[in-house]
């Protein structure tokens, strides 16, 4: 079985997705891991919270490159934890799920500790192509800008 | 008077049914376009009408030619052993005038550069499609399977660049990214989101529109296409003001704001 991953929206993309996808289906070879189709077919988290709630962090971030949108927010404790974290993402299979796998992996760690989550963590786990290693570039902007925009509630 | 292979390439390809009755064929040959005095002669004979622009008798509209003098007869190619004027050539020089053979492509020509179009935004589109078929009846590779080797070669890289070139200059978001890559702008996915931070307002708002249309019922659908094909086509106008402005950064940004624009709409017309 190939499982060429060729989504919805990714199909509608710009050419070289479709290439990427083409070109693995003629090579023969997996375009997207396990991981990462699993993250796609039963994403984790998706949902929306009340963005004008104190506790929570709203980040939403965009790749120019490919016309996606990503948004990732935050539900965090009066000790500083993230309690809850859900996203909702207009794009590709592996920006779906890098998002998914972000939310997974900064529910219950410490606002400092999901500000330490790199990129790599999310595009190794994946094991993302290199041509979508942007993805979870994306993903870990999102993380970063949801918890700006908590911390500059918490200002005011 | 249609050569055969000409004929086999009318009948056979797309353009048949509008181009067999249109042109001046012989116009069209390997021999007219190479060799000038010939091209003067039937110049005088092209059938071409003069609001057209005729690609080989110097008849062409000013607005797209900003080169007053075409000679397009003055090229040599360095296989014939002749001196090989390149600074004069044009990047649809496509033929040595002594030997009549095809010559490789200039890679470094820009795209209005090939269809002999002045470099700025707005496109006439008739007018583009009208030089990229008369430019591809040229070196399109069906005429050129009798002479083999590099000829055929050679026209297969030119038809494929001419390809890529119309199908950029097209489309107004490539057209807007293309031109922005000549003027020094790193288009390549890696250098994308460096460049140009996004509005978070603009961000928010296709978040938005992006969620509406998926909860949207089927009798929205085509009230919201339409109102985003209006939107399409005020930016696209701003793009262009931008552009041959030269106000090269905020173009950047509004061609962003296109490309998530033209998504938003490739989803709607799917539901449509």
């Amino acid at each position: 079985m190939l499982p060429v991953l060729i989504s919805r929206t990714s199909m509608l993309t710009s050419m070289p997705n479709m290439v990427n996808g083409l070109t693995s289906a003629i090579l023969g070879s997996r375009s997207y891991s396990q991981d990462l189709l699993d993250h796609y077919e039963k994403p984790r988290n998706v949902g929306a919270m009340d963005k004008t709630a104190v506790d929570v962090g709203t980040g939403i971030v965009g790749a120019p490159a490919c016309g996606d949108v990503m948004k990732l927010q935050i539900k965090v404790d009066d000790e500083g934890r993230i309690t809850e974290a859900v996203f909702k993402t207009f794009g590709c299979g592996a920006a779906v799920a890098s998002s998914s796998y972000a939310t997974e992996l900064i529910k219950g760690k410490t606002m400092d500790e999901a500000a330490g989550i790199k990129n790599t963590d999310i595009s190794t786990h994946l094991s993302l192509p290199p041509v979508k290693l942007h993805c979870s570039m994306l993903a870990e902007d999102a993380i970063k800008a949801a918890l700006a925009d908590y911390k500059n509630k918490q200002k005011k | 008077m249609l050569s055969t292979v000409t004929r086999q390439f009318l009948s056979s390809s797309v353009f048949a049914p509008a181009l067999s009755n249109t042109f001046n064929t012989r116009l069209f040959s390997n021999v007219a376009s190479a060799n000038p005095s010939l091209a003067q002669e039937l110049g005088s004979e092209c059938k071409t009408p003069s609001s057209d622009t005729c690609m080989t008798c110097p008849q062409f509209s000013e607005e797209s030619y900003e080169i007053d003098d075409l000679s397009a007869g003055s090229i040599v190619c360095c296989s014939c052993g002749c001196p090989h004027s390149s600074n004069k050539r044009k990047p649809f020089d496509f033929f040595c005038v002594n030997c009549h053979n095809l010559m490789p492509p200039q890679k470094d020509a820009s795209f209005f550069q090939l269809f002999g179009l002045v470099d700025k935004f707005k496109m006439d589109l008739k007018s583009l499609e009208k030089r990229y078929r008369k430019l591809q009846m040229h070196v399109h590779p069906d005429k050129f399977h009798s002479n083999g080797g590099d000829q055929l070669e050679m026209a297969e890289e030119h038809s494929s660049i001419l390809n890529t070139a119309y199908w950029t200059l097209r489309d107004p978001e490539q057209r807007a990214f293309y031109m922005l890559s000549r003027r020094g702008f790193d288009i390549s996915e890696e250098h994308m989101s460096k460049q140009v931070p996004l509005d978070p307002m603009f961000l928010m708002e296709v978040m938005e529109t992006r969620e509406t249309i998926e909860e949207a019922p089927a009798e929205a659908i085509a009230g919201m296409l339409s109102d985003v094909d209006k939107d399409i086509a005020t930016r696209v106008e701003r793009l262009g003001e931008l552009l041959d402005n030269d106000q090269d950064k905020e173009a950047f940004e509004m061609a962003v704001q296109l490309r998530y624009m033209n998504q938003i709409r490739r989803e709607l017309y799917e539901r449509v």
